[in-house]
């Protein structure tokens, strides 16, 4: 089954990322076909060299750079979400593709299941 | 509708699995959650399973006593498990997080209620017509 994860909140969002992670993980223990999609908020996770212990908080990000040992692809991002954020793809942390906006429904219509987190 | 292919074996009806994400205190998303389950229930559809996770797992405190002005927030689901017989299941890393489990000692949850792993969600999501996720 073709499956893609949603992730829209920013690592300042608690461990919302981090338990919708878990969730992923095990649906790609399932051998699922899995893709990532960053927006809104959601590609503050990729930043480099972020460090949650400087205001006091426990590092409960999700293992980005995990993706690959479970199957799963490079992330997608939404072009919007990154510029309306003065982002780049090449400044995250780690290789991205980019889907626009305008993309978006014909895109997540291709997938079976959509998650979220 | 009527020429959907279903898991159920019966035209035009389908088979469902929600996720209940949020807490039973805060916004309107569990709520909406119970509205949309007694629906499909009463429409003839068929309720797998209800997942809670993250804060949804606040659902299966059995002490949870709320003023009878807030109603029946809590019991409305293990009063739904019992006429239909819908597994209500916990997700048991989000219930130790949050103290509503303890994996040695086990813990009393509100009737109905049973504590799983997401592999059980997981299952739920491949094995039925359609997935919903509540907060």
């Amino acid at each position: 089954m073709r499956c893609v994860y949603l992730f829209r909140s920013g690592p300042g969002g608690g461990n919302r990322a981090r338990e919708a992670f878990d969730l992923m993980l095990t649906l790609a223990a399932f051998d699922q076909e899995i893709e990532v999609l960053l927006l809104d908020d959601g590609v503050w996770q990729l930043l480099p060299d972020q460090r949650s212990e400087r205001r006091g908080a426990e590092m409960v990000m999700p293992p980005w750079n995990e993706l690959g040992l479970y199957g799963i692809g490079e992330p997608w991002v939404e072009t919007e979400s990154l510029r309306e954020r003065n982002l780049e793809s090449r400044s995250l942390a780690m290789p991205v593709r980019e889907v626009e906006r305008d993309s978006l429904a014909v895109f997540l219509r291709s997938f079976d299941r959509i998650l979220g987190d | 509708m009527d020429d959907l292919e279903t898991s159920t074996g019966e035209k035009g009806f389908l088979k469902y699995t929600l996720q209940v994400n949020a807490s039973p205190y805060q916004g309107e998303a569990a709520d909406l959650a119970f509205g949309f389950a007694s629906a499909l229930v009463a429409k003839g559809h068929v309720l797998h399973r209800v997942f809670f996770y993250r804060d949804g797992v606040y659902h299966a405190l059995w002490r949870a006593s709320l003023p009878p002005e807030e109603g029946s927030r809590l019991m409305r689901w293990s009063k739904l498990a019992n006429e239909r017989g819908v597994d209500l299941v916990v997700c048991s890393a989000a219930a130790h997080r949050r103290g509503v489990w303890d994996p040695e000692e086990g813990s009393e949850l509100a009737q109905g209620f049973r504590v799983a792993g997401l592999a059980l969600l997981v299952e739920s999501i491949l094995e039925t017509d359609r997935y919903l996720v509540f907060g």
